[in-house]
């Protein structure tokens, strides 16, 4: 939608860093839809999150699919 | 940006270039995304545009609006294919009709300069809203309609170009 | 790992990628000169795929990496990559890595593997060729799988006519072992999908689905299947089936069926599909061990019965398909209820490891000509492939006001995106246009770009020459680059038009109101108050509680009546939860971040001020009218039922015979829709009533059971204690009349068998009625007072099914429980922890910002017809009183920006921001080339 609302608070955004000092407040093991979301509600509410995925890419079994149901939506 | 936001003039103008069709897509009717339900009006955009091509000479398949969501992709390509198709067979714009280029063109000018009454008229006596679209396409070619259309805008517009002849 | 909630150190090994990834840009040029191929595995192994390449076309990171089959690694041979890349990015002395990461709670989110069919050889698959499994042919339909889009089948390469689908390969089976109990939820409606696609793909196909019952219990879902069902030339067969020989040359697959009434048929079809189920992730039981959580015996995680994202270890969450099968909505909301409750977990530490994020000041340019910079992307090959993207390039430049242009191979690659900054502030840029995909997807990335420049992000333009391009115009690549340009030229008309405009910022009350004090509500409001929020919970009715009132047990045979107890205690005992109960809502206004709700009760009125509404007035059940209900005191609803059974009702508990009617009131013409949760209703209450009364003669008339998931073993174990479960067509639903029994009064239930082919007649002591789950009765209010909006059922309307399954279009109102779609306790608690970590991703911020793009009006042009006022529908316009008398004036932070008044105002004064009708016509003159360059 053309007027989504971003969060921001003077200019304060969150960012999820592999560098650094190996300290962070959550692992999401696995980055498919549901690790992927978890990571980005985290990283919205605050928190520093690690994910993690043994695939060299992100994006799970759902990047498999062509659409999905009930709307047949592009899966990715 | 809803289709709301698509305005006469905007359509009139891209005629008026000598664009061949305008095709216009909007969420299902019932279904906007924003809750304005500014598809109802567009609709009734194009049925009075519509009726102005008719008035000029011109084709009214030449501007087609269809419903579809973000999801029907197919529907899109049928439709906008389809649509392409019928333009093609009416051939170009005002050609096609046999009309005279410079005087449909006026026509066209004429009307986009009358836009702001033409707003005025559909905001004082257009204030219909029906369910289903074909309801829109009848209402706009009943003799109801027919009457309004002649008594407030063709007439004023007959007006305009004998006043102004050379646009 | 070890440690404890709160500390916990996991080792990570980290897999050598051989790829340094800030060198490595994606252009594929490595790929194409490897010399090994190997099956794809993200393709099914149906394609080849190189050593190095990129793990999928759409990849993120979109960089290669180089696996096990690589020449060099094994025999250490080749090395070709790394002579040919042109960025020095192959590395292949990288090794192993080990990371010790520290956090304080872990989500595991590890999904699913589909069932392979191959272990034991079902239904022929592995050994004939053209049988294949659903994942299979979901990769043949995808543009970016092996045939481009192509449905191709194996043994020939052509194109399938006749496609047969077999559903419940792997599920719901014991016998023999190897294969899952329980159901796996989502084959029925994929394979419904699949069908959709197989004709849009080909009209002329044929498909065919052999099946059992058919589970369309989520939301549109029963639609869905209809709309699968009526396509020409696909039928719905349900029937047991075997695979019974391949045809030496054709290569085609016989399938045996029996139907009741033609028998045991053969048919040959050219492609046959398994709807495979859905297994535990591979590597489950070793990634339980490493963590220490308990797996059930399904192999799955095991679960608090109700809250589906608590394993049994503290500090330890799960979401998605680790819990069992399910959708896509599913996992999206179980991810943001184990957000949630990491974020009540570590609420204390929330933000401390945020970083400032600070972008340069940005420069005035408003009274600078325009100086338009042109990127054209060639994403990969998406565009590369169809349109001449130099030539592209050479004609920007042609145009009045660009004063630079340049190729980028994916413009949003964070290299690509970094020149891009660059190139503004080195060439002086005041306008910047991507050629590139869509603005739905990378507009907001693109104008961040420009905020890195300290440039205002709303002179980015957009050029969509892919969707609107070179992904539909695949084999007109002349035309194709004339488009392009066309496209260009348009953009860059409008551009020179754009003007800076300010995001408006707007504080956030962190107060969150939810509606409703049932188990949703209840549930939400906890987790919100958990996380440091007060929240303020409205209840209609007297007492906290809903429909779990009325509910006694779970299928797994979980007190509710004692959990509720719990809950409604912890509700009232929590200091940060207020409770009103027996209220009314009079009035909402406001918008996300403040709203102010009004509340009636008999005496007093209270204004709430919040940030965050929470929609959880769950649902009502239909009063039937069929079936004798209300006129005979022997036929019931299953809610009522369930109270008789357990107040131990002798009339229930002591009948001799009792028939269950699914189906009462809903799949019909007035509600199109399933309710989802009485098939298992109807399993619980038969399974407690043949524990009280095993002699009981209990049946089930159902059109289809569904007993989705682990629901399935309890269906099961129904059957085998003899419950009988029989099957009616909607066209003869059974008929009931009072009659006099052998030595009894009854109730008749007739109904034609479709298994015995004749009419059975059963003298039944009380009939239960499994009533639709219709929307609650205050919906249609709360609809025009939220401004949110109704699905065709009437129930709420979330902003996206899958993506966005717990909020509304409307920004800071949320939904979760019945009030979205029946759903069971357990998923009701999963929506509502989800809610609130939406809530939370609002209300932790201090602030919100709104589009720069809404309306303003030019006082000096308006006439105050009130025209703009009147077609507003979110009241974002006022008048005001100026100097030269009352004139229209928008609201800002009320204006979404449809942009519907701008067509209602006879003098144009009213104008939406960055989508002006100067810009529009400019835009519009532009398509036509001689006019553009006479263009203002």
């Amino acid at each position: 939608m053309d007027n989504g609302l971003k969060m921001a608070s003077s200019g304060k955004q969150l960012i999820k860093s592999m560098a650094g000092n190996n300290f962070g407040d959550v692992m999401v093991v696995g980055g498919g839809v549901s690790g992927i979301q978890a990571s980005l509600d985290l990283a919205s509410a605050g928190f520093k999150v690690y994910l993690v995925d043994e695939a060299p890419a992100i994006g799970g079994h759902m990047a498999q699919l062509d659409k999905t149901f009930p709307t047949n939506d592009c899966s990715m | 940006m809803c289709t709301g936001r698509v305005d006469l003039a905007h359509v009139l103008r891209a005629f008026n270039n000598g664009v061949d069709g305008v095709f216009i897509g909007g969420c299902h009717l019932n279904e906007c995304n924003y809750i304005t339900n500014g598809n109802f009006h567009a609709l009734k955009m194009v049925c009075l545009c519509k009726r102005i091509m008719d008035h000029i000479g011109l084709s009214p398949e030449r501007l087609n609006m269809e419903f579809m969501s973000s999801g029907e992709g197919n529907l899109f390509v049928e439709s906008v294919n389809a649509f392409v198709n019928n333009v093609k067979e009416l051939g170009p714009l005002g050609r096609g009709e046999g009309l005279d280029e410079t005087e449909f063109k006026l026509k066209l000018q004429a009307y986009s300069d009358m836009v702001p009454y033409i707003r005025l008229v559909d905001n004082e006596k257009l204030r219909i809203h029906f369910d289903q679209k074909e309801q829109y396409e009848e209402y706009f070619f009943s003799e109801e309609f027919d009457r309004l259309f002649n008594e407030l805008i063709a007439s004023k517009v007959h007006t305009y170009i004998k006043v102004n002849p050379v646009s | 790992m070890e440690g404890e909630a709160g500390n916990f150190k996991v080792r990570l090994k980290r897999k050598p990628r051989y790829v340094l990834e800030d060198k490595c840009t994606g252009c594929t040029v490595c790929v194409e000169f490897c010399p090994v191929k190997f099956p794809d595995p993200f393709n099914q192994d149906i394609s080849q795929n190189k050593a190095i390449h990129i793990y999928y076309s759409q990849a993120i990171p979109l960089i290669t990496y180089i696996d096990e089959s690589c020449l060099y690694l094994k025999e250490k041979k080749c090395r070709i990559c790394e002579a040919v890349c042109q960025n020095d990015a192959i590395d292949f002395s990288q090794t192993e890595e080990f990371m010790d990461i520290k956090v304080g709670a872990v989500i595991l989110a590890p999904g699913f593997e589909p069932y392979d069919p191959g272990l034991r050889e079902d239904y022929g698959y592995e050994k004939y060729q053209n049988v294949i499994t659903s994942m299979d042919y979901e990769r043949l339909t995808d543009s970016t799988g092996p045939y481009e889009g192509q449905v191709l089948r194996p043994s020939d390469q052509q194109h399938p006519r006749n496609v047969a689908w077999i559903q419940c390969v792997g599920s719901r089976q014991v016998n023999p072992p190897g294969a899952n109990s329980y159901c796996s939820s989502v084959c029925c409606t994929y394979t419904q999908k699949q069908v959709i696609l197989a004709k849009e793909h080909d009209a002329e196909s044929e498909c065919t689905v052999f099946h059992n019952d058919i589970r369309s219990h989520g939301k549109d879902f029963e639609r869905y299947y209809q709309r699968a069902e009526n396509l020409p030339g696909v039928r719905f067969i349900r029937s047991y089936t075997s695979v019974e020989k391949e045809d030496p040359e054709t290569k085609n697959i016989t399938i045996k069926y029996a139907t009741n009434e033609g028998g045991v048929k053969e048919e040959e079809f050219d492609l046959v599909v398994l709807s495979v189920g859905l297994n535990p992730p591979t590597g489950n039981e070793s990634l339980a061990a490493k963590f220490g959580i308990e797996l059930n015996e399904h192999g799955f995680c095991k679960t608090d019965p109700l809250n589906p994202m608590q394993t049994s270890r503290p500090g330890f969450y799960i979401s998605g398909a680790f819990q069992g099968p399910v959708d896509i909505p599913e996992s999206v909301v179980t991810a943001s209820g184990a957000g949630s409750q990491c974020g009540a977990l570590l609420n204390y530490r929330r933000g401390d490891l945020s970083t400032d994020r600070v972008y340069p000041p940005e420069k005035d340019v408003s009274a600078e000509e325009p100086r338009i910079g042109v990127f054209v992307c060639h994403c990969g090959a998406n565009i590369g492939r169809v349109v001449d993207v130099p030539s592209a390039v050479e004609y920007a430049l042609t145009l009045p006001n660009v004063v630079y242009a340049q190729e980028q191979l994916f413009s949003c690659a964070t290299n690509s995106a970094e020149e891009i900054t660059e190139k503004i502030k080195e060439k002086n840029l005041n306008r910047v246009i991507v050629a590139a995909c869509s603005p739905r997807t990378l507009e907001m990335l693109f104008r961040d770009t420009l905020r890195e420049a300290g440039l205002n992000q709303y002179y980015y333009e957009m050029a969509n020459i892919r969707e609107h391009c070179s992904w539909v115009h695949p084999k007109e690549k002349e035309e194709a680059l004339l488009k392009s340009k066309d496209i260009i030229r348009m953009a860059a008309a409008r551009a020179r038009h754009l003007e800076p405009l300010m995001e408006i910022e707007l504080p956030v009350n962190k107060r969150a109101l939810v509606v409703g004090g049932g188990i949703a509500g209840m549930t939400c409001a906890l987790s919100i108050a958990a996380q440091g929020h007060e929240v303020c919970l409205v209840e209609k009715e007297q007492e906290l509680g809903g429909t779990a009132r009325q509910i006694y047990h779970t299928l797994e045979g979980l007190d509710v009546q004692d959990y509720l107890k719990d809950l409604i205690a912890k509700v009232y005992h929590h200091p940060s939860v207020r409770v009103y109960t027996g209220v009314q809502i009079t009035g909402n206004s406001g918008y996300i971040g403040n709203f102010v709700t009004t509340l009636q009760s008999k005496e007093t009125t209270t204004k709430i001020e919040h940030g965050a509404t929470v929609i959880a007035t769950g649902a009502d059940v239909y009063t039937p009218s069929e079936y004798l209900y209300g006129e005979d005191e022997r036929v019931l609803t299953q809610l009522e039922l369930e109270e008789k059974i357990a107040t131990d009702d002798p009339a229930v508990v002591d009948a001799e015979c009792l028939v269950m009617i699914q189906c009462v009131g809903c799949r019909n013409e007035d509600r199109d829709y399933c309710s989802r949760i009485c098939c298992n209703e109807s399993v619980k209450n038969a399974l407690e009533l043949k524990e009280k009364n095993p002699q009981m003669d209990i049946y089930v008339l159902f059109r289809d059971m569904r007993t989705y998931g682990y629901k399935e073993d309890y269906y099961r174990e129904a059957a085998e204690k003899d419950v009988k479960f029989i099957r009616y067509e909607p066209e003869h639903e059974p008929v009931i009349e009072a009659a006099e029994g052998e030595d009894r009064p009854v109730l008749r239930v007739t109904l034609p068998d479709y298994v015995l082919g004749k009419k059975l007649e059963i003298d039944a002591d009380i009939v239960s009625l499994a009533a639709a789950v219709v929307p609650s009765a205050g919906t249609k209010e709360l609809e025009s007072m939220f401004k949110i909006g109704l699905n065709p059922d009437g129930f709420f309307k979330e902003a996206h099914v899958k993506l966005r399954p717990v909020e509304f279009a409307t920004e800071g109102v949320y939904l979760c429980g019945l009030a979205h779609y029946p759903k069971l306790i357990s998923e009701s608690v999963s929506q509502a922890c989800g809610a609130a970590g939406r809530v939370l991703a609002l209300l932790s911020n201090d602030i919100v910002t709104a589009s720069g793009s809404i309306c303003e009006v030019d006082e000096s042009l308006c006439i105050m017809c009130g025209a703009c006022i009147e077609s507003c529908t979110y009241g974002a316009i006022e008048t005001h009183e100026t100097p030269q008398g009352k004139r229209a004036r928008v609201i800002p932070v009320l204006c979404k920006g449809d942009g519907l008044c701008n067509t209602k105002c006879p003098v144009g004064a009213i104008q939406l921001k960055h989508f002006t009708d100067q810009e529009l016509f400019s835009q519009i003159d532009a398509e036509v080339p001689e006019k553009a360059k006479t263009a203002v």
